[in-house]
C-alpha cells in the first residue's frame, strides 16, 4: 500500500503500523540541511505559504469588513453585553437571561479592553468585527494544520483552506460579530490539538480547555463532544489512554459546569413555579434552555416544510458546492468510518459534520448563521476527499509509474480546477444578491449607510435625556458616552423586559420620545405583538428617514400629547433634581427585572 | 501526578533495560530490621534467590542487640542458606531507628553500591542486573527502584494508599528526578558506596532519613535514575491497621518537617529546585491547614453570602478534589490492569466511599506530625510488618547450595 494512503487510515500510534507511519516525518525533521538551502528548508516555505494563505483570507474578509453586510441586531447584543461587563460589571445590560454562556461577551470586552475601548475602531460593532477578521484568521490557520495533519499535504491543506475562506456565504456570516465565529475558533483549537502530531496529555488538556472555552461561548460545540471522544480514543496511545479520555471529559465538563454553578450560586437553575425554584418570579437557565427546546417547533428533518428544511435550502442555494457537496462527502465519510476495516480521520471528520448538523435537525429554529461552526468541516471535508481520490488513483495505477504521476496530477489539477470553478460558481448565488453584484461583499452597502446615518442623527438630533426605543445595533454607541442616552432602550426589553417596560415605561407609550424603526423592529413589534412597540409607533410622526435600499432606518418623534415630551427631559426643563433621579431609576431598574422575557435572537 | 504518562516515551523512559550489561558492580545489602521476626527469614531468602553471581553480593541484616526475636530468625535463614555472604549485625548505642542502623552497616560492609530494602520487601529477582546495567550504561551513581504496595483490597484505605506509592514511585518521582530535586525512598534504592561516605552516611536524627539523604545528594548534583516497570519493583503491603497507617503516615510527614527545619535543601543549586524542595517539605502543613478548613468550610456554604465571582473561585479546590479522585479511580484501572489483578465490581463505590476519608486520614496525619514537630517528640513510631502482600510462600534459591 502507499505510504501516503496508508497515512490516511492508520491513525492509532500504538500500532505497529502507526508507529512506523511516524518514522518518515521524524526523517523528514532531522534530515540535515546543507549550504545556502538550509535557511529555506520545505518547512520555511510551507511558513511561507500559510502566510500567503492567510493573507488572503484576511483580505477576503477584512476589506470592507465594516461596510458589509447590515449590522444585525445579534450583533449589538453582544457589543452591549461586552459594554455592560466592562464598564458596569454585569453579564448584560439589562437581566441576563440564560440566552448564551457569558464567555463569548467576555471575550468580546477583554478584547475592547486591549484594543483601548469600544471606538477603537469607529462604532462599537467595528471593534468586534475587527475581533472577527482575528478569528477567521486564525480558524484558517488551525484550518490549514487540521488539513495538514490528517492528509500529509499541502494541496489538501490550501484547498480546505481557501474553500473555507474564500465562500461568500461564509464571508457574510465571518465578518458578522456572532458567538458562532468565537466558538468555531475554539472548536478548531480543540480538534487541531488532538491531531497533534505526538498527543501528549497536555495537549488533550489544553484541548478540553479549548472545548470548553468553545461550549461556553455557544453551546452547540456540545454536540462535538462524542466526536472529540471517539478521536482521543483513535489517537491516544494505549498507556494514557484512560488518562486522556476521563480527563479530557472532566475537563471539559467542569468549565462547563463554571455555567451550572454560577446559575445555582445565583439561585436561578430552576424556573420559579417548580420545587426548587421557588415561586418568586425570575429567570433561570434550565428555564430558558427548556424555552429554547420548545421554541418554534416543528417536524425538524422528518418534514419537508420545517425550518431546517428551508434553512438548509437557503445554504445550499448560498454555496453549492460547500454545503451539499461537503454534506454529501461527510455523509460518504461516516458510512467509510461505520464499514471500513480502517479507522480512518476522514470519517471522523465526517462524523463531526454530522454532530453539528445534528443539532439543526432537531424540529426547532435554524437561523441562519447556526452553520457557521460547519463551514470549515465542509470545506474539510471536500479537500480530504479531494487528496483520497488522488490517492486512490495514484495507487490503482501504481504498477505504470509514469502514468501513475500523470493521472494523479491531472486528478489533482482536474479536482482543484473543480473546487475553484464552485468558489466562483458561489458567487453568482441569488441568495446575498451576489447574481446582480458578483462584487457585494466588498462593496458599501447602502443599508449599512443608512443605519449609520440614522444613528448619527440620533446622535445630532435627539437629546441624550430623551427615551427612545431602537434596535439593538444602536445601543453601545449610544450609551457609550460622555453624555449617555440612559433611556434608550432596546424594543425587546422595552416591550417584555417588567423592569423596562413596567418600571421605567410605566407600559405607558406616552413616556417614549423617539422610536427608530427598522424593518426588522417593525416586523418583530407586529410578529411578536410587540405592544408597547406598536401603540407608540401608531402614535408617532417620522422626522427623519434614510432609505438608501431595502433596509430603511426611519425615526419616529412620539406625539406624546399634552405633556409634549416623554419621561425625562420633561422633568429636566422643571426640575433637573428630578430628571437626575429618572436617569438613576433607567440605569437601575435594567437590572431590577426578575421576570425578564426571552429574546427573539437567542439560539 | 500524570507526569510519567505525558506521552508513551516518557513512560517507556522511566521503565527499565529489557537486555542486561555482564554483571559487574558488587552490592552491599543493607537489611535493617526491628522485630521483624514475622518476615525476615522470607525476605533473606528471597534476596539471596536473585539472578546475580553471589561473590558480588554482600547481604546484611541490622538489628539492634536487645531484638533477639529477629536476630534469632535471621541467623536460622543464613545457616539454612550456609553462604558467609550473609550475615546479622547488631548495635548496641542509640538511637534505636532505621537510619542509625543503615550506618552501621556502612561502616561494616565493603562492596561498591549499597543498596537498601526493608525486612518485607519481595524484590524483583533482576533488581541488580537492572541496577548494574542502569549505572554502567547511564554513568549514574544513583538508582532509585520502584516501590509498590499490592495489598489494595485488605483495608478500606489500602487501595488509596497503593495508589498513591503508584503515582509516586510511576510518575512524581521521575519528575523530581527531572528536576533534580528528589526526596528517595526508603529502600531500592542502590547508592555508590563513595558517594554515601562523602555525604557521611543517613542522618540517624531524622524520621525519614531517605528524603534527606536524597536531597543531600541531589544538592551535589547527582543525577539520579528512577525506574519503575512492573518486574522490577519491590512490592510492599499497606499497613495493617488505621493506627499503624496514622503512625506511618506521621512519622512522614514529620520527617519532612524536620528536613525542611533542618534546611540541607537550601543548598540545592536551583531557586527552582529549592522552590520545588520547600513545596514538598511543606506539604505537611498545607495538609494540616486543610484539614482544619473542612468545618469553616462547611459552615460558609451553609450561612456565609459572598460575592458571586468569589464564591466561584471558592469552588475551584472542590474542581481539584475531583480531578484528584477521577486519577486516583483510572489509576487504580491501571494498576490492576498493569499488574494482571481483577478491578473488584465493587471498586468504583468503594473508592468513592473512601475517597474523603482516606484524605481526612492524611490530614489527621499531617495534624499530628505538626503537634509532634512543634513539640519536638521525634521517637520512632515504626510500622508492623505480617506479610500480607506475600501471595507465594516459598522462594527457590538460584544461588543453589552457596
Amino acid at each position: 500500500m502507499d505510504n501516503k494512503w496508508t497515512m490516511w487510515l492508520y491513525v492509532g500510534s500504538d500500532t505497529p503500523q502507526g508507529a512506523a507511519l511516524l518514522a518518515p516525518e521524524r526523517h523528514m525533521a532531522t534530515k540535515p540541511q546543507t549550504g545556502a538551502c538550509s535557511r529555506w528548508s520545505p518547512a520555511n516555505w510551507e511558513r511561507l505559504w500559510i502566510v500567503i494563505i492567510l493573507i488572503i483570507a484576511g483580505l477576503a474578509h477584512g476589506i470592507n469588513m465594516f461596510n458589509y453586510p447590515t449590522y444585525l441586531e445579534d450583533e449589538g447584543i453582544y457589543m452591549a453585553q461586552a459594554w455592560a461587563m466592562m464598564k458596569e460589571g454585569h453579564l448584560d445590560a439589562y437581566t441576563y437571561t440564560y440566552g448564551h454562556a457569558p464567555l463569548g461577551a467576555m471575550q468580546i470586552a477583554a478584547w475592547t479592553t486591549l484594543t483601548g475601548g469600544f471606538h477603537t475602531f469607529g462604532m462599537a460593532i467595528h471593534s468586534g468585527r475587527v475581533l472577527m477578521l482575528l478569528m477567521q484568521v486564525g480558524s484558517t490557520c488551525m484550518l490549514y494544520q487540521i488539513a495538514r495533519r490528517i492528509a500529509q499535504r499541502v494541496t489538501v491543506a490550501t484547498i480546505t483552506c481557501l474553500l473555507f475562506a474564500l465562500s461568500p456565504y461564509g464571508i457574510y456570516l465571518h465578518r458578522r460579530v456572532l458567538l458562532d465565529n468565537i466558538m468555531t475558533f475554539w472548536m478548531l483549537l480543540s480538534i487541531m490539538l488532538l491531531l497533534s502530531k505526538r498527543l501528549s496529555l497536555n495537549r488533550i488538556w489544553l484541548s478540553a480547555t479549548a472545548l470548553g472555552i468553545s461550549i461556553l461561548s455557544k453551546e452547540v460545540s456540545t454536540f462535538l463532544i462524542p466526536v472529540l471522544i471517539y478521536l482521543i480514543l483513535l489517537r491516544a496511545d494505549r498507556s494514557h489512554r484512560w488518562f486522556a479520555i476521563v480527563g479530557w471529559t472532566t475537563i471539559v465538563s467542569a468549565i462547563v459546569s463554571m455555567y451550572v454553578l454560577m446559575a445555582v450560586l445565583k439561585g436561578e437553575l430552576f424556573p420559579p413555579g417548580t420545587l426548587l425554584g421557588g415561586n418568586h418570579p425570575h429567570v433561570s437557565l434550565l428555564g430558558s434552555l427548556l424555552w429554547q427546546a420548545g421554541r418554534e417547533k416543528d417536524g425538524g428533518i422528518l418534514s419537508l416544510h420545517s425550518k431546517f428544511w428551508q434553512t438548509a435550502d437557503a445554504w445550499a442555494k448560498a454555496d453549492p458546492l460547500l454545503v451539499a457537496g461537503g454534506m454529501f462527502l461527510a455523509i460518504i465519510a461516516a458510512i467509510t468510518l461505520l464499514t471500513a476495516r480502517h479507522r480512518s480521520l476522514f470519517g471522523v471528520m465526517g462524523m463531526a459534520t454530522l454532530a453539528l448538523w445534528a443539532f439543526f435537525v432537531r424540529g426547532s429554529i435554524v437561523l441562519e448563521f447556526y452553520i457557521i461552526p460547519v463551514l470549515p468541516l465542509l470545506a474539510l471535508n471536500i479537500a480530504l476527499a479531494f487528496g483520497l481520490a488522488t490517492d486512490g488513483i495514484k495507487t490503482l495505477l501504481a504498477k505504470y509509474r509514469r502514468i501513475s504521476w500523470v493521472a494523479a496530477g491531472s486528478a489533482q489539477v482536474a479536482m482543484a480546477s473543480f473546487c475553484l470553478l464552485g468558489v466562483i460558481a458561489s458567487y453568482s448565488s441569488p441568495i446575498l444578491g451576489l447574481r446582480r453584484e458578483p462584487l457585494l461583499l466588498w462593496k458599501t452597502s447602502p443599508a449599512v449607510i443608512a443605519q449609520r446615518e440614522a444613528l448619527n442623527w440620533v446622535k445630532e438630533h435627539v437629546p441624550p435625556c430623551d427615551s427612545i426605543i431602537i434596535d439593538p445595533y444602536m445601543w453601545t454607541d449610544l450609551h457609550d458616552l460622555p453624555i449617555p442616552y440612559q433611556l434608550a432602550h432596546m424594543y425587546w426589553q422595552a416591550a417584555l423586559d417588567p423592569a423596562i417596560r413596567d418600571r421605567l415605561f410605566h407600559n405607558d407609550w406616552h413616556n417614549i420620545d423617539y422610536v427608530a424603526a427598522d424593518p426588522g423592529l417593525v416586523a418583530d413589534a407586529h410578529n411578536y405583538q410587540l405592544r408597547l412597540v406598536e401603540e407608540a409607533l401608531a402614535h408617532a410622526t417620522p422626522v427623519a428617514r434614510f432609505d438608501m435600499s431595502d433596509w430603511p432606518v426611519e425615526i419616529f418623534q412620539v406625539n406624546n400629547g399634552k405633556e409634549g415630551r416623554g419621561l425625562s427631559c420633561l422633568a429636566s426643563q422643571a426640575d433637573h433634581d428630578s430628571s437626575a433621579t429618572l436617569l438613576a431609576i433607567s440605569a437601575n431598574s435594567m437590572r431590577f427585572g426578575r421576570n425578564a422575557p426571552q429574546r427573539r435572537y437567542q439560539w | 501526578m500524570l507526569y510519567s504518562w505525558e506521552h508513551s516515551e516518557k513512560l517507556e523512559a522511566s521503565s527499565g533495560p529489557c537486555l542486561f550489561l555482564p554483571a559487574q558492580l558488587s552490592f552491599s545489602v543493607l537489611l535493617p530490621a526491628r522485630h521483624e521476626e514475622a518476615v525476615i527469614s522470607e525476605t533473606i531468602k528471597r534476596i539471596w534467590s536473585v539472578h546475580y553471581p553471589a561473590n558480588l553480593l554482600e547481604i546484611v541484616v541490622i538489628c539492634h542487640i536487645d531484638d533477639q526475636g529477629t536476630i534469632a530468625e535471621a541467623q536460622q535463614a543464613i545457616a539454612a542458606i550456609g553462604s558467609s555472604q550473609i550475615r546479622v549485625e547488631t548495635f548496641a548505642t542509640p538511637p534505636i531507628n532505621k537510619p542509625h542502623g543503615l550506618n552501621v552497616g556502612l561502616t561494616r560492609t565493603t562492596h561498591q553500591v549499597v543498596t537498601v530494602f526493608d525486612a518485607e520487601d519481595d524484590i524483583s529477582p533482576d533488581i541488580f542486573n537492572m541496577v548494574n546495567t542502569i549505572m554502567l550504561a547511564e554513568k549514574i551513581h544513583i538508582v532509585q527502584g520502584g516501590v509498590q504496595l499490592m495489598n489494595f483490597r485488605d483495608h478500606w484505605f489500602a487501595v488509596h494508599n497503593c495508589m498513591e506509592y503508584f503515582f509516586w514511585f510511576r510518575s512524581r518521582l521521575h519528575f523530581h528526578a527531572r528536576a533534580g530535586m528528589i526526596p528517595l525512598g526508603g529502600n531500592t534504592v542502590f547508592i555508590r558506596r563513595s558517594l554515601l561516605e562523602r555525604i557521611g552516611g543517613w542522618d540517624d536524627s531524622c524520621l525519614t532519613e531517605d528524603a534527606d539523604i536524597g536531597l543531600r545528594l541531589s544538592a551535589l548534583g547527582e543525577r539520579i535514575r528512577v525506574v519503575y516497570d512492573r518486574q522490577h519493583v519491590s512490592r510492599e503491603e499497606t499497613p495493617d491497621n488505621l493506627a499503624s497507617f496514622i503512625r506511618q503516615r506521621t512519622r512522614w510527614q514529620q520527617g519532612f518537617l524536620q528536613v525542611l527545619r533542618k534546611g540541607s535543601w537550601l543548598a540545592l543549586p536551583e531557586l527552582s529546585q529549592r522552590l520545588l524542595a520547600f513545596y514538598t517539605l511543606s506539604h505537611p502543613f498545607v495538609q494540616a491547614f486543610l484539614m482544619f478548613l473542612w468545618l469553616p468550610t462547611i459552615v460558609t456554604i451553609l450561612w456565609l453570602k459572598l460575592p458571586l465571582l468569589t464564591a466561584m473561585v471558592s469552588f475551584l479546590p472542590l474542581y481539584t478534589l475531583l480531578f484528584q479522585f477521577l486519577t486516583t479511580f483510572v489509576g487504580a484501572i491501571i494498576f490492576t490492569q498493569e499488574y494482571g489483578l481483577k478491578f473488584p465490581l465493587l471498586m468504583p463505590l468503594s473508592i468513592t466511599i473512601t475517597f474523603l476519608p482516606y484524605q481526612w486520614l492524611l490530614g489527621i496525619s499531617a495534624i499530628r506530625a505538626v503537634y509532634r514537630e512543634l513539640r519536638r517528640q521525634h521517637n520512632w513510631e515504626k510500622t508492623a510488618h505480617v506479610g500480607a502482600h506475600r501471595q507465594v510462600p516459598a522462594v527457590t534459591s538460584h544461588h543453589g547450595d552457596r
